[in-house]
């Protein structure tokens, strides 16, 4: 290996890295506000990417589908819920505007859909789809189970996955797909070739853990949600809806997750199932800053793709192994540094 | 009915198959301190949890007008019913004036100025708090951190404060402080539940009050007359065997 | 026994009627479909089985359980196929090395706290899937074929009614042997263990060495799928044991019901034939196959979730409860049939603590405090909340370690080694809060005071080899249950009981550990009037034998009248220490308790 091509490595890594970090982050995100170790938090990996390449064809994106199912089926079930209570016409209201909301959301795409915007255009309108599926998918799955346990909501998290894979593959078929670079630009840097696609991969990310620090740091809807993660009953005394704050949790997470798909589909071709290994790489790094640090987990997902792409460019047949087995002695080092917090969670 | 800010009407709370709560009335006057005291495990902490929608329970709630039955916690809260509970529950891992804030979350869409002005009205009150503005919740002592919860509740503008065992930890000094806080607070016309485990502190500052025991009210009255009372100075005020 | 009557009998017939289906199945006239989808059923049923022992019973969620599978599939394959070795080897092999495997990563994995632990199983889970498909003599995602049947003496188990009768025999086995692990001493403190590590720890559970113990156990049962699983489909590939398949395991436990290892089998049946339907359905849906199975999956695993979740087997019995009769309990003798330790005399020094200082962080929680408890004496801990009684406690109870100062039993300095260690040395405690598996019976609760005073392992349990020691142990149990009045409750669930029976039950729990020092935390917190009247009557009594008791307490009546001496905290020193009626009369516990007024 010359210096070059470390270089070239170091390149990749990082940008496959960046990818990870916005994983990573939403996932921190998830489990602090929620408790939910959101494994399938690489779904909207796949369902942004290949929203987005549906979209680009001109077609439909078959997504939309699905957001109208999931919000029917929570509009069934809160509407049962609300007879049988008692509740009155305020709750009523709401449910109405949730469904509305989504079917305005979808029609529009699916009149949109055959005119062809422009590449960043239709980039957005994939985010805001999978947006919308991932603030539904947390009002049917997991807002029942507020109250559940860390070990049942992974459970049902994993439930979710199993669900989304394979509404995946009957979405979007065995084939993957792959979008045109949004930057043509190839930057020269020295001996390295920089494509702009890296650039505006690395770029994004920086951008978005900047605006989450900022809204987390400044804004008082950020600290609701933070003061939601350290203290659930502190935060509703003081009239934060939680369960809100999970709906938030999850729009940004399904946010940063599409957005990693929109960025990386010019670079590799997704599949339907791509997201799922791409998210437990993100995944590890969220464990490495044990599900609570945003700036470890995100220097986690850095080292991952370092580590991935040296181990590629060694032995390209045992990257996964090594990656994987790697969780093992992160998980011990992380479970024994919070091990306080991890037990009095369990109890 | 309309005289009183909260009423509860045979209200009954259940803990699983437990009954912690028997068939409890209770009336709350704006502008005045109500407290209720019994022994230990009498359910008194489990009554505020209760009132503030914490807990499930049956019979009638009425909070300034209207039915609290199908209210959620932060409907309540909304509505200037505001509850510190004996665990306080700040946030440790936020800064002392991060708390504070949130406890203005219910008037985010307000000009900032007002919220400002409240966040003074309440640095004037705890002049310690203001020190520590910069600080993490979890790093003050206990005195402070009961100052931090009632002036992050007073945040939220109530109309009816519930503190839970504000005396609980508190060195003397400390608590005399915060007591006198209290009193402070209902000269500005902020009703107060209050929980009190020191039973004799409770009747001094308290208007009226309620005795629970096992569950069930078995006395009220002013707390004047309840301080004098032979039975009760017998169990909880006179002896100090008993006296909690 | 152990749960209701009912509930027993139902396992019977249930062992009874497999064994007839068993026997029976591969002779009827029904078509071959059937009888592959019932080896399929058996084996994935193993693998369940093992997972209601290491989720229902211990509480460990694994996500990997196929990598084991696989471990014994592919070892037999790789045997017989590279090195003609017999197919019975290549069992053998594949324990050992799923044995092996399962040591090294649970080791590693069983230490992981809470919700890192089934992460780590999902880890191994895909690295173990990654490597078997990247492994050239394995054959890479290919995998291996050419794997011959297993040969039974001269007879060839080639065709599926053939191994039918294996599996089946093997299922029935593996249902016996762990319906009585769970049923046994390991069984109880595993689900113990499950419920709150400190209360088994406080009964003297090596909660480390049970659950590696489980761990084991289950990967073997998968193991052994694994070598069912290679020589009925005589291929094998990495895609039946990948994180998947774990899953689709965990939904057969789940399904089934985790309370018992019938739950894994009925689970076992439940999914793969609905699995069947689905693809059978389905396809009307224009989907590939295998698409909107795992929806369906999925989906029905939040459902469950959201909507309380007994399994099939819970189902079956409550339905079967409702008709249950009590069962009469065997007389109970006066004399307990376990060993006990030497009773100290009354009077004899046995608890001594010296300047015993404990810190949070800045914060003094108890402040150089020293006192004793003597053999037949009822000592009291009382001060304002917040005073460091609950801190004192647990420097006795071995769950803190004291930061200078001495805890000394009998004389013995070496103490404050973790709460197994303490319990070992004869102190048993209750809990401030209830601590009990609320499903498990009065009886089993009680029981599992008395583990120390048993040495039976997994192995004897499994072969039923514990029957003598358990019948003592529940003997024990019944001595305990009937001297504290409890006798009519034994078989009910600990969760049904009263809270002041809940108490009761806490302390037979703890006598059944026969011990020299009694802990108490708040034992009369919740108790109506009458239930602490009880409670003072059976701690007189107890005294009475000549225990050593330590009351933090408080219920100032209560206190007042039982406990021979008090010892009164405020804010972590000791400010009093007499009899009751001096202390009451102490200045400074006046201030103390009534605190100054505003």
């Amino acid at each position: 290996m010359n210096g070059n091509i470390a270089l070239l490595l170091i390149q990749d890594g990082l940008t496959v890295g960046a990818i990870y970090a916005l994983l990573a982050v939403a996932l921190v995100l998830v489990f602090t506000v929620t408790r939910i170790i959101f494994i399938p938090q690489g779904e909207f990996v796949s369902f942004g990417a290949l929203t987005l390449a549906a979209l680009q064809t001109g077609q439909v994106p078959k997504t939309i589908w699905l957001l109208i199912a999931l919000a029917c089926l929570v509009a069934v079930r809160d509407s049962v819920r609300c007879i049988r209570s008692g509740e009155g016409l305020r709750a009523a209201r709401g449910i109405l505007v949730n469904v509305v909301v989504s079917f305005v959301v979808c029609g529009l795409v699916y009149v949109l859909a055959p005119l062809q915007f422009p590449l960043w255009a239709d980039a957005i309108i994939s985010v805001v789809v999978v947006v919308f599926i991932g603030i539904t998918l947390y009002r049917l799955a997991f807002e029942p189970l507020q109250s559940a346990s860390i070990l049942v909501l992974l459970i049902a998290a994993v439930g979710v996955h199993l669900a989304l894979t394979g509404l995946g593959l009957a979405m979007f078929g065995a084939e993957g797909s792959r979008t045109p670079p949004m930057f043509d630009f190839q930057g020269q840097l020295g001996p390295l070739q920089i494509g702009g696609q890296s650039i505006a991969i690395f770029v994004s990310a920086s951008v978005a853990m900047a605006a989450l620090s900022f809204f987390f740091g400044a804004t008082l809807g950020g600290k609701a949600l933070r003061a939601t993660a350290a203290n659930r009953v502190g935060a509703r005394l003081l009239g934060i809806r939680t369960a809100r704050a999970g709906t938030l949790a999850f729009g940004l997470a399904a946010a940063l997750g599409a957005a990693s798909g929109v960025l990386i589909s010019p670079l590799s071709t997704i599949y339907y199932d791509t997201g799922f290994l791409i998210g437990l790489k993100g995944f590890i790094a969220a464990v490495i800053g044990g599900l609570v640090s945003y700036p470890l987990a995100a220097v986690g997902a850095l080292a991952i793709g370092l580590l991935e792409s040296f181990t590629t460019f060694e032995t390209s047949k045992l990257k996964d192994v090594i990656v994987f087995a790697l969780i093992l002695p992160v998980l011990l080092l992380v479970s024994f540094t919070h091990r306080s917090s991890g037990e009095e969670q369990n109890n | 009915m309309t005289s009183h800010l909260l009423s509860l009407q045979d209200v009954t709370i259940k803990y699983g198959q437990i009954e912690a709560v028997h068939r409890a009335s209770l009336d709350v006057p704006a502008g005045a301190i109500t407290s209720i005291i019994g022994p230990n495990g009498a359910g008194k902490s489990t009554t505020l949890s209760a009132i503030s929608g914490l807990l499930r329970c049956t019979g009638h709630l009425r909070f300034d007008g209207q039915q609290l039955h199908h209210q959620t916690v932060e409907d309540r809260v909304d509505a200037g019913l505001i509850f510190v509970p004996e665990r306080r529950e700040l946030f440790t891992s936020m800064t002392v004036a991060d708390n504070l804030q949130l406890g203005s979350y219910r008037f985010r869409r307000e000009s900032s100025g007002r919220r400002t002005a409240d966040l003074e009205a309440v640095y004037a009150l705890f002049p310690r708090l203001r020190e520590r503005q910069a600080q993490l919740a979890g790093t003050l002592s206990g005195g402070e951190r009961q100052m931090l919860a009632i002036g992050r509740a007073l945040m939220c503008r109530p109309k009816l404060l519930m503190l839970d065992e504000p005396s609980l930890g508190l060195a003397p000094r400390i608590v005399k402080e915060i007591f006198q806080i209290i009193s402070q607070l209902r000269a500005k016309g902020v009703a107060v539940l209050l929980v009190e485990q020191n039973a004799r502190a409770a009747l001094e500052i308290a208007d009226t009050a309620y005795v629970l025991e096992r569950g069930t009210i078995v006395m009220n009255g002013a707390a004047r007359t309840l301080a004098s009372d032979p039975k009760l100075i017998d169990t909880y005020l006179g002896l100090p065997s008993e006296a909690r | 026994m152990i749960r209701s009557f009912r509930q027993v009998g139902l396992e019977t017939y249930g062992i009874l009627a497999l064994a007839g289906v068993t026997v029976v199945v591969p002779f009827l006239p029904i078509s071959e479909f059937w009888v592959t989808l019932g080896n399929y059923i058996g084996i994935s049923a193993l693998v369940a089985i093992g997972l209601v022992l290491l989720t229902g019973a211990a509480g460990i969620t694994s996500f990997g359980q196929a990598a084991f599978v696989g471990i014994g599939a592919y070892t037999t394959a790789y045997l017989t196929t590279a090195h003609d070795a017999s197919a019975w080897l290549g069992l053998i092999a594949g324990l050992c090395a799923t044995g092996v495997t399962a040591v090294v990563l649970g080791e590693l994995t069983m230490r992981l706290s809470g919700h890192f632990l089934p992460l780590g199983t999902l880890a191994w889970g895909l690295a173990l899937y990654f490597l078997a498909g990247n492994l050239d003599f394995l054959g890479g995602y290919d995998g291996m074929t050419g794997i011959p049947p297993i040969q039974l003496g001269p007879i060839a188990l080639d065709k599926g009614r053939r191994i039918f009768w294996l599996i089946w025999a093997i299922v029935l086995i593996a249902i016996i042997i762990t319906g009585n692990l769970m049923r046994s001493r390991s069984g109880r403190a595993l689900r113990a263990l499950k419920e709150s590590g400190a209360l088994a720890e406080s009964m003297g559970v090596n909660t480390a060495r049970e659950k590696l113990k489980v761990f084991v156990t289950a990967a073997l049962l998968a193991s052994v799928a694994g070598w069912l699983f290679a020589h009925m489909q005589r291929t094998v590939n990495p895609t039946p044991f990948s994180a998947m398949a774990s899953i689709e395991y965990l939904l057969m436990a789940v399904i089934g019901g985790l309370s018992s290892v019938w739950g894994g089998l009925i689970g076992a049946a439940a999914v793969l034939i609905l699995k069947d339907l689905l693809q059978r359905l389905l396809p009307v849906l224009s989907a590939p196959v295998g698409t909107y199975e795992i929806v369906v999956f999925g989906a029905i695993l939040v459902i469950l979730l959201q909507y309380s979740a007994q399994g099939i087997w819970g189902l079956l019995v409550r339905a079967c409860r409702r008709q249950s009769k009590p069962q009469s309990a065997p007389s109970v003798t006066s004399a307990s049939l376990l060993d006990h330790r030497s009773k100290p005399r009354v009077g004899e020094p046995i608890l001594q603590i010296e300047a015993v200082r404990r810190t949070f962080g800045g914060l003094v929680a108890v402040n150089d405090v020293s006192f004793g408890v003597r053999a037949g004496e009822i000592v009291g801990l009382i001060g304002p909340n917040g005073a460091g009684k609950s801190t004192l406690f647990n420097l006795v109870s071995g769950a803190l370690a004291p930061v200078s100062g001495t805890v000394s039993l009998l004389g013995d300095r070496r103490y404050k080694r973790g709460a197994r260690q303490v319990a070992t040395l004869g102190v048993s405690r209750s809990f401030q809060h209830v601590k009990m598996d609320a499903e498990m019976t009065v009886l089993e609760n009680v029981a599992l005071g008395a583990h120390l005073r048993g040495n039976r392992g997994h192995l004897s349990a499994m072969l039923g080899l514990d029957r003598k020691e358990e019948r003592a142990i529940h003997m024990e149990a019944r001595r305990q249950l009937s001297a504290l009045g409890l006798s009519d409750f034994d078989g009910h669930p600990a969760g049904a009981l009263a809270l002041g029976q809940q108490r009761l039950m806490e302390i037979a729990r703890a006598l059944a550990g026969d011990p020299i020092l009694l802990l108490l935390d708040e034992p009369a917190a919740g108790l109506r009037h009458a239930e602490k009247q009880e409670l003072a009557a059976v701690l007189n009594r107890v005294r009475a034998e000549g225990l050593a008791i330590l009351l933090v307490e408080h219920d100032m009546e209560l206190v007042m009248g039982l406990a021979d001496r008090l010892i009164v905290l405020d804010f972590g020193t000791k400010i009093a220490e007499g009899v009751p009626d001096d202390v009451r009369r102490e200045p400074r516990v006046l201030e103390a308790y009534l605190g100054s007024v505003a």
